[in-house]
């Protein structure tokens, strides 16, 4: 009796095709799409620049030196100066941390109150389903800035007050989304499954729902970062964010509208840097819609890979 | 069909008519096109003014308005009496005359036959009593700061208005029936109420208001006008623009005929254009810092060395020449050229500092630097100042933290919420033609606006300054008061910045004032 070959390996053509779990083929799918790549490398230099602005500045952002007014773009000043004299690059460069930083947090506090109440509301259903997204509801129905700028209002002009207006103006965005994909979810056979066998409440929402929605939030956090950044230069270009003589994009480009026929080089510094950050990001986020969606593997993949498969839930 | 009519209209235009029709069409576009009054404004009776700021609100001299409403209620309404920049003095107006029989009588004689607008009747003193007690029984802001010396108030006849004082006023005429003597009419306000009467006014000016449409307000000639031939206009209209460079812009391309503070940056280029003319008169105003006496005891800045330091720390040149492009006049007190008591407008502190004085003086106070927050209004140049003034107090180890608040809020904090406020930086407009208007409200421990400070010897000198009718006598207190102030700087002053206007140089008669609200528009007229 001969005992059949041994075939390792993918040298062995009747073997199953090796499994590659779903970050990894998301990674695949991410970095083949061009723009999001690109997106991705623009947005990573623009975070270094803010985070090491205080290092790779040659100039303070809020010095004033009035002899070196208005100069164009030069080696020196490669962007130019403003009006007091003060480098637009640096002052672009220390824009760029108020910015993310201001985006980063409005996302944080947005995802922290808007992701359990979706989730809630999704997985329990019923009347409280209900009282929470009609409140929801009632949040959508005011146009977003407007309802940031009446909160700005009502607490006073200041960057802090600036990311609890926008993080309140989101928090109904995430709410919904995640109530939908929970609503969704928690139909599915694992969820049913796991809460026939046993398992609890929490573990069914955490260790089920919420590692299987991740996708659409994940998206949705690129959608509201970028949001978050037009929203607060919008907020400072009305004085409503952050105050002078901090740099801002939106408070920059204010000031700067004044000198658009004799010093145009400080209209365009805070109108890249804000269009780059905001395209980067988008073109991040459509990568990452196609990369975590499974059915763009199926399409674009080739050597059978496997399918997406559910995260387990244990009981 | 069409073809034929066609046709026979072309037939009947002939050769020299229809070059005619092009060459007028040529200069008329030439002249639009030129940003110069059209060729054609012989005998043209419209004015069409470029105002700053957005909608209009109040017009009603009764209530508080706005500096924007003041251009429109100084057209509306003629006041009691009317100041004389070009001299310095009072003259009459509705006013005729007023005699002073004893130091707490002023007896006001009104002018007779000038009628209100819309058919309300004549002008009398029982008008002047109305306003008045209006005043009395809404608690204007006018109680506090034209009226605190009035006792009682009758009329004697039909053209005689009698004023009892509690106490010697010499700055009555000035201010009691100049800032405050602007008179509304008896049967109009009666039968309309308050609110109805300050969106509907009616006055006894060159203008009488025709309506109100959004940030549109037309003026129409008031044909009862009592001073004959004016005004020249039949009709005024006030175009608001919240931005000073659509508002030049509206001017450059023949939009408007006229405007108002033009962006201080674009005043030379403007100056320099043929086709139009600058008026830039240095202001009755100042721009300053105002410290928070009232309140926050543990700051720093309660230490007039400390408040010294901040002034001589301070380059009045630089905020001129950066912020106001030198359409300003660098200050160091609160009494501007032109009024009663004004000696230089530097007196004490360089137009460019003394940062080695302001740290002696800071090492003097034993302070080495703290922070405190300063707040301004959304004014953009106030925002850009404060900036400013923050980078020249940061070399003396002072941290300004900047906190720009709405025109509302800002208000309501320095007027209303003194515990509210630690230090602010604004501009002030002075209205009333004299200095007790300058000095009295900001400095008098009683004063409206003082926001805490108290030197009883201040006190003392304004309140003989008021009690005095001697011109000298009074100007010579008020030196005193500014000489104090000086070495207290419970204020401290930067500028008086210049007003601007710039119109088509097709118009002529305008009478610049240093005044912001007051931009008279009755013997403005296109050139024949």
């Amino acid at each position: 009796m001969s005992t059949p070959p041994l075939h390792i390996g993918a040298g062995d053509p009747s073997a199953p095709p090796a499994y590659r779990g779903g970050a990894f083929l998301a990674c695949q799918q991410f970095m083949r799409n061009h723009a999001a790549l690109a997106g991705f490398f623009i947005l990573l230099l623009l975070g270094f620049a803010a985070v090491l602005a205080p290092w790779i500045s040659p100039y303070d952002p809020t010095a004033l030196k009035l002899s070196e007014k208005l100069l164009p773009p030069s080696f020196s000043h490669w962007m130019g100066t403003d009006y007091f004299g003060r480098d637009v690059m640096t002052r672009i460069v220390w824009g760029g941390r108020v910015s993310l930083s201001v985006a980063f947090l409005v996302v944080f506090y947005s995802l922290l109150v808007g992701v359990p109440i979706g989730l809630v509301s999704g997985f329990v259903g019923g009347r409280l389903d209900n009282a929470l997204m009609r409140m929801m509801d009632a949040f959508l129905t005011f146009p977003p800035l407007l309802l940031a700028v009446a909160i700005v209002g009502l607490l006073g002009p200041d960057l802090e007050n600036v990311v609890i207006a926008l993080g309140i103006v989101q928090i109904p965005v995430f709410a919904r989304i995640v109530r939908g994909s929970t609503l969704s979810a928690r139909e599915e056979v694992y969820i049913v499954a796991a809460r026939a066998l046993g398992a609890s409440a929490a573990r069914v929402v955490f260790s089920g729902i919420l590692r299987n929605i991740v996708s659409p939030i994940v998206v949705q956090i690129t959608i509201v970062f970028a949001g978050a950044i037009i929203a607060e230069a919008s907020l400072s270009f009305l004085g409503l964010g952050s105050q002078p003589p901090d740099p801002s994009w939106g408070r920059d480009l204010s000031e700067a509208r004044r000198y658009m026929g004799d010093a145009p080089w400080l209209i365009i510094g805070p109108i890249l840097a804000c269009m780059l950050c905001v395209l980067s990001i988008n073109f991040v986020g459509d990568g990452l819609r196609d990369s975590l969606d499974p059915r763009s593997w199926r399409a674009k993949t080739t050597g059978g890979s496997t399918p997406r498969v559910p995260e387990q839930v244990t009981p | 069909m069409a073809t034929n009519e066609s046709k026979l209209s072309t037939a009947r235009v002939s050769r020299r008519a229809f070059n005619k029709g092009v060459a007028s069409a040529t200069g008329a576009g030439l002249a639009l096109g030129s940003g110069i009054a059209p060729a054609f404004a012989q005998g043209k009776r419209e004015l069409i003014y470029g105002m700053w700021g957005g909608a209009v609100g109040n017009l009603s001299p009764v209530i508080r308005h706005d500096n924007q409403a003041g251009i429109l209620i100084y057209n509306i309404f003629d006041g009691l009496v009317r100041p004389n920049y070009a001299k310095g003095t009072i003259e009459p107006w509705m006013a005729e005359g007023w005699t002073n029989p004893d130091p707490l009588t002023w007896r006001v004689k009104i002018r007779e036959g000038v009628k209100w607008q819309k058919g309300y009747g004549e002008l009398t003193a029982a008008d002047v009593a109305y306003t008045f007690q209006v005043h009395f029984d809404t608690k204007s802001w006018q109680v506090n700061t034209s009226y605190p010396q009035v006792e009682s108030f009758k009329t004697d006849g039909k053209y005689v208005f009698e004023v009892k004082l509690k106490q010697p006023f010499g700055a009555f005429p000035g201010i009691t029936i100049g800032y405050g003597g602007m008179i509304i009419p008896e049967s109009a306000h009666r039968e309309m109420g308050n609110d109805t009467f300050s969106l509907n006014p009616v006055g006894n000016g060159p203008y009488m208001l025709e309506s109100v449409i959004g940030s549109e307000v037309i003026l129409a000639k008031n044909p009862d006008y009592w001073r004959p031939g004016l005004p020249h206009m039949d009709r005024v209209v006030v175009r608001s623009f919240p931005d000073a460079s659509v508002r030049l812009q509206s001017l450059l391309k023949g939009e408007v005929d006229f405007l108002t503070h033009p962006d201080n940056k674009d005043v030379p280029e403007v100056a320099a254009n043929p086709d139009f003319v600058t008026h830039s008169t240095p202001g009755w105003n100042w721009d300053y810092q105002h410290f928070n006496l009232s309140a926050n005891q543990d700051m720093a800045y309660h230490d007039k060395l400390v408040r010294q330091a901040i002034s001589y720390a301070i380059d009045r040149e630089a905020i001129k020449n950066e912020i106001y492009h030198g359409q300003a006049t660098e200050t160091d007190n609160s009494i501007p050229p032109g009024f009663l008591g004004h000696r230089e407008s530097l007196l004490k502190y360089p137009k460019n500092g003394d940062l080695a004085k302001a740290k002696e003086l800071m090492a003097q106070a034993g302070v080495a630097g703290y922070e405190v927050e300063v707040m301004c209004s959304d004014k953009d140049w106030l925002r850009r100042e404060l900036e400013l003034v923050a980078a020249m107090v940061s070399q003396i180890g002072i941290n300004y933290k900047i906190r720009n608040l709405d025109i509302g809020t800002f208000n309501n904090l320095w007027i209303n919420n003194h515990e509210d406020f630690q230090q602010m930086l604004e501009d002030i407009t002075i209205v009333a033609p004299d200095p007790h208007a300058t000095v009295f409200w900001f400095l008098h421990s009683e004063g409206s606006v003082s926001s805490g400070y108290s030197n009883s010897e201040v006190d003392e000198l304004l309140e003989n300054a008021m009690a005095t009718s001697d011109p000298a006598t009074r100007a010579g207190y008020y030196h005193k008061v500014v000489d104090q102030t000086l070495e207290d700087c419970s204020l401290i002053y930067h500028v008086n910045a210049n007003f601007t206007r710039v119109h088509s140089k097709g118009l002529e008669g305008f009478e610049p004032a240093p005044q912001e609200y007051i931009e008279r528009m009755d013997e403005i007229r296109w050139k024949a």
